[in-house]
């Protein structure tokens, strides 16, 4: 091992790399302190409505709408159940929508110039205000909930994907050239790879609008899942079954968007710099 | 052929295309022979990096051509004749230093990983003193060793031409002689074809039989010193007379106004 002379920086150290106990347990340190306050929340919560004597059509205390939860378990579940398919489906559709618009934007620069000022144009559409229409043109089925989920869920994944894709190092693509690569062979070999960090930053995004799509889309039109359940609750007065649902639908979310970073977690044996540059 | 392997007439650079920009070269005319060890040394912005890719087909001249062993530089990177190190290592972070030295053989070859590309990439990592470094990922490689996989990645596809732009300029001073070193070394074991762009008297004196001396606005040859050093060159070189009266002689033709 060399020194460098003292002010000279040495780049002889190996940089340390992080191990799956080790950041479990930082996030476990971490997670306690807001899981203290969460609770603290609703223990205040629960006394502010049996001391101001609100009514339970307004505001159900934690108790009412935990007991709620578990007399209605089988209709919540069921109703889990449906709107996690449409999340899910909805969200590999929105992943393989995304990645592939990106990759046929970066190798082609006639769709760059024709599709992507017009997907940039599509963003400024209020997705939300779809839902009735895809209603009108598919019924009350699954359909019209994939397409929301899509339409709404793609443009991170697309945008992500496109910056990563164009990240590439100039030295990288100077190589590639001097032994006479082809454009697919830059794309397969660099660029996919390169961009893949991205690609995770953009899916998180991704899961958590594909949750506020299939919730909307089942709003404006449906017969089952959490947030046809909301609405109908919300027409029943059923003000804690509104909170079961509205809670039970967080929890998804939140198990989606972990479920998106133990992903990231397997793919980062096999690809180290996902989680390198993240860091 | 023999007396002009690459062989560069009339060389002119404008970049952006207009005629009335500023030349980053003009009218440059260079013979390389074939197996020489051949260093472009010049100051920053003297369009020597612009040089070497013209050298070596990558980029194309505004006026002016190029030619490597009487065809066009096109023609070697089709042949795999090229072997670039650009300035940093560039290596694919998700790939070991063996993978990275098989990448461009692979690409050029077309074909996928066989047998044969990972016995010449295990080989060239072998010529730069890697071998036990083959299974490493980049970010647990030093700066020196990620520099070494780089040479080790253009060794390994066996070109006739190294084009080194400035590889060792990121490294400290101990890590850069150990480099000089080696690079000596490969150079006399392989007998390739090597340019080399650098900005450091020293090392230009250390490896080349030739040194050209670029200028700036516009970029020009200035004057070609040849380096009668006996070789094989060890670090003793840096104390020999006629090693420090080559290094001065650069030094006043790079700075002719700060003549003492």
């Amino acid at each position: 091992m060399v020194t460098a002379a003292p002010g000279v920086p040495t780049r002889e150290h190996s940089r340390p790399v992080s191990t799956t106990p080790g950041r479990l347990r930082r996030w476990y340190s971490r997670a306690w302190p807001s899981a203290l306050l969460l609770l603290a929340v609703l223990v205040a919560w629960e006394l502010a409505v049996a001391l101001l004597g609100v009514s339970e059509f307004v505001v159900a205390p934690p108790s009412a709408f935990a007991a709620e939860t578990w007399n209605s378990r089988e209709l919540l579940l069921a109703a889990a159940w449906i709107t996690t398919q449409e999340i899910l489906y909805g969200f590999l559709i929105s992943v393989a929508v995304g990645v592939g618009l990106a990759v046929v934007i970066a190798r082609f620069s006639w769709v760059d110039r024709a599709v992507y000022p017009l997907v940039v144009l599509f963003q400024v559409v209020p997705k939300v205000a779809l839902a009735p229409i895809f209603i009108l043109w598919f019924g009350y089925g699954v359909t019209p909930k994939l397409l929301l989920v899509v339409v709404i869920a793609f443009f991170p994944i697309t945008l992500n994907m496109l910056v990563g894709l164009r990240s590439i190092d100039p030295d990288l693509l100077l190589l590639m050239k001097s032994v006479g690569a082809t454009r697919n062979q830059i794309l397969a070999r660099i660029q996919i790879p390169t961009s893949l960090p991205y690609l995770f930053a953009g899916m998180r995004i991704a899961i958590t609008l594909a949750v506020i799509g299939a919730v909307v889309a089942e709003f404006a039109g449906a017969s089952d899942g959490l947030g046809y359940l909301i609405q109908f609750a919300s027409t029943q007065l059923d003000t804690p079954l509104m909170f079961s649902a509205l809670i039970l639908v967080s929890l998804l979310g939140l198990v989606l968007y972990y479920g998106m970073s133990l992903a990231e977690f397997a793919l980062a044996r096999r690809f180290p710099h996902i989680t390198a540059e993240s860091q | 052929m023999e007396s002009g392997f690459i062989s560069a007439r009339g060389i002119g650079m404008r970049f952006g295309g207009t005629s009335t920009a500023q030349p980053v070269l003009e009218a440059l005319d260079l013979t390389i022979a074939p197996g020489a060890f051949v260093t472009l040394l010049g100051p920053s912005g003297c369009g020597k990096s612009t040089l070497l890719k013209i050298l070596g087909g990558l980029l194309e001249p505004t006026d002016g051509e190029v030619s490597i062993g009487g065809r066009p530089p096109s023609e070697a990177v089709d042949r795999r004749q090229i072997g670039l190190v650009p300035q940093r290592p560039a290596l694919l972070p998700w790939k070991t230093a063996l993978q990275n030295a098989c990448v461009l053989r692979d690409v050029a070859t077309g074909k996928g990983r066989s047998a044969e590309s990972l016995r010449a990439a295990e080989n060239a990592l072998a010529l730069v003193g890697l071998e036990e470094a083959a299974g490493k990922l980049p970010h647990q490689l030093s700066g020196g060793m990620a520099q070494r996989v780089s040479i080790a990645r253009a060794l390994a596809m066996d070109p006739e031409i190294l084009l080194m732009d400035e590889p060792f300029g990121a490294l400290d001073a101990i890590t850069r002689d150990e480099m000089n070193e080696k690079l000596a070394e490969i150079w006399t074991q392989t007998g390739k074809t090597v340019v080399f762009v650098t900005h450091a008297i020293s090392e230009a004196v250390f490896l080349s039989d030739t040194v050209h001396v670029m200028g700036a606005d516009p970029g020009r040859l200035v004057q070609t010193l040849d380096i009668s050093l006996p070789r094989p060159r060890t670090r003793e070189v840096f104390d020999d007379p006629v090693f420090t009266d080559y290094t001065s002689r650069l030094r006043e033709l790079l700075e002719p106004k700060a003549t003492v």
